[in-house]
């Protein structure tokens, strides 16, 4: 390209300052570079107007900013249980005064019964906790010896002597192997779901 | 971001772990797309995250188009509302980026339009009645760790560009801004301006000239 017949376009020249004019096109203008001096001027206008714009920094927003966003924005898909609670859920003090009605008027009856037993002379708030208790004690001795009734009715200690039976049988280094295994495998599974489960600290941005 | 092999198995072989299982690693490491389908299933973490990415160059493309900080946090904070609650319109053919800035950037045009705009204060806010609130809207442009003199230089340095910016036409200043601050490819940005890639670089070609002439005397300085 003659160096004083044409002059390089500002197109050429903001593309050579940008690193973006095909590598031959940008070979032919830096060898007219060298012989103009006044494109050569044209493009160092451009290159310092391009420094003086890369100063240019962003600005951060108010520290409030991302909270002011998020309490406007509707979440996608809520859990159906939390929004069908949200809209169930009173939002006024009447609202909340007659759903405190609702659930204690059936209890209402009961409450008072209670409260005319303990009226009586011979019901007395003591008679009543030992009378608890014993019943307490009943019901529980009851459950265990009908725990023991089941577990024998079951076959449960039969199945438990033949398994130790059959554990005898196996080498006592596969034995060793499958409790080693099971040592490693535990731990490993454990940690597995702490960092699946982990939750986000800091935060870094990709802004600037 | 490319994600490790590890990763891209364990991602296969479970499909996308739901919201509750995200960790910092999985949402620093998810591009923006995967981030938006994170939101999309109900995530407030991605949420955030997108947030935390978008925040100040959102932001800072408001703040120079309107020059008002209060009025720059509204239109900023409207764009991320409509962008989070139209998620589910989101294309995926379309970069996040375009996509959010076409909305901020629209908001930014429109206000401008709205309010008459085109010809702003440059030193600060129409509506600012007092000294504190003009010098609080002042757009302020030293970072705060340089010297005295060399925050005194800084600051009347980056006034003078942003003055000059200021003085763009507002297409001009969005074509200009995308480019230089944000560093986006010029096809990205016809994309978000919504015109024809040539008239996106005629935009950016008349304001780096008209740029060039308010900065003219700042040439030598530097």
């Amino acid at each position: 390209m003659p160096a004083t017949s044409a002059h390089l376009t500002a197109e050429t020249l903001e593309q050579l300052a940008e690193g973006s004019l095909p590598p031959a096109a940008a070979t032919g203008a830096h060898t007219h570079l060298e012989a103009c001096s006044c494109c050569a001027s044209e493009l160092d206008a451009i290159q310092c107007l391009f420094t003086l714009l890369g100063k240019l920094t962003r600005f951060a927003p108010s520290a409030s900013f991302g909270d002011g966003v998020m309490a406007r924005v509707q979440l996608a898909q809520e859990s159906r249980v939390l929004a069908l609670l949200r809209r169930l859920l009173p939002t006024t003090r009447r609202g909340w005064a007659m759903i405190s009605v609702a659930v204690t008027a059936p209890a209402m009856p009961l409450i008072a019964l209670v409260l005319w037993l303990l009226t009586l002379p011979l019901i007395s708030p003591a008679a009543v906790i030992q009378w608890g208790l014993l019943q307490t004690q009943s019901a529980a001795q009851t459950a265990f010896a009908w725990l023991i009734d089941g577990a024998l009715g079951s076959g449960l200690f039969g199945w438990a002597a033949t398994s130790y039976t059959t554990l005898q049988t196996i080498p006592s280094s596969a034995l060793g192997g499958g409790i080693a295994f099971l040592a490693i495998a535990i731990p490993l599974s454990g940690w597995g779901l702490v960092r699946l489960t982990r939750t986000p600290v800091g935060r870094v941005s990709h802004a600037n | 971001m490319l994600l490790k092999p590890r990763e891209l198995s364990r991602r296969s072989a479970l499909g996308r772990p739901p919201g509750f299982l995200l960790n910092a690693l999985d949402l620093l490491h998810s591009t923006d797309h995967e981030l938006v389908a994170f939101a999309r299933s109900g995530s407030e973490k991605a949420y955030r995250e997108l947030l935390d990415r978008y925040q100040r160059p959102v932001f800072s493309l408001v703040y120079r188009m309107v020059r008002d900080r209060e009025l720059a946090e509204d239109l900023a904070q409207e764009t991320f509302v409509k962008v989070f609650n139209r998620l589910e319109s989101y294309n995926p053919k379309y970069k996040f980026s375009s996509w959010i800035f076409k909305i901020a950037s629209n908001l930014a045009i429109d206000t401008l339009r709205k309010k008459g705009l085109d010809t702003i204060s440059l030193d600060g806010s129409r509506n600012a009645r007092t000294s504190e609130e003009v010098e609080s809207s002042r757009i302020a442009v030293a970072s705060g760790d340089e010297s005295p003199e060399e925050l005194l230089e800084a600051k009347e340095l980056g006034e003078e560009i942003e003055t000059a910016i200021a003085r763009l036409r507002p297409e001009y200043r969005t074509a200009i801004l995308l480019r230089h601050v944000e560093g986006r490819p010029y096809e990205e940005i016809a994309e978000i301006m919504e015109v024809p890639l040539g008239t996106v670089k005629t935009y950016i070609h008349r304001a780096r000239g008209e740029l060039r002439e308010q900065l003219a005397h700042l040439r030598i300085e530097t």
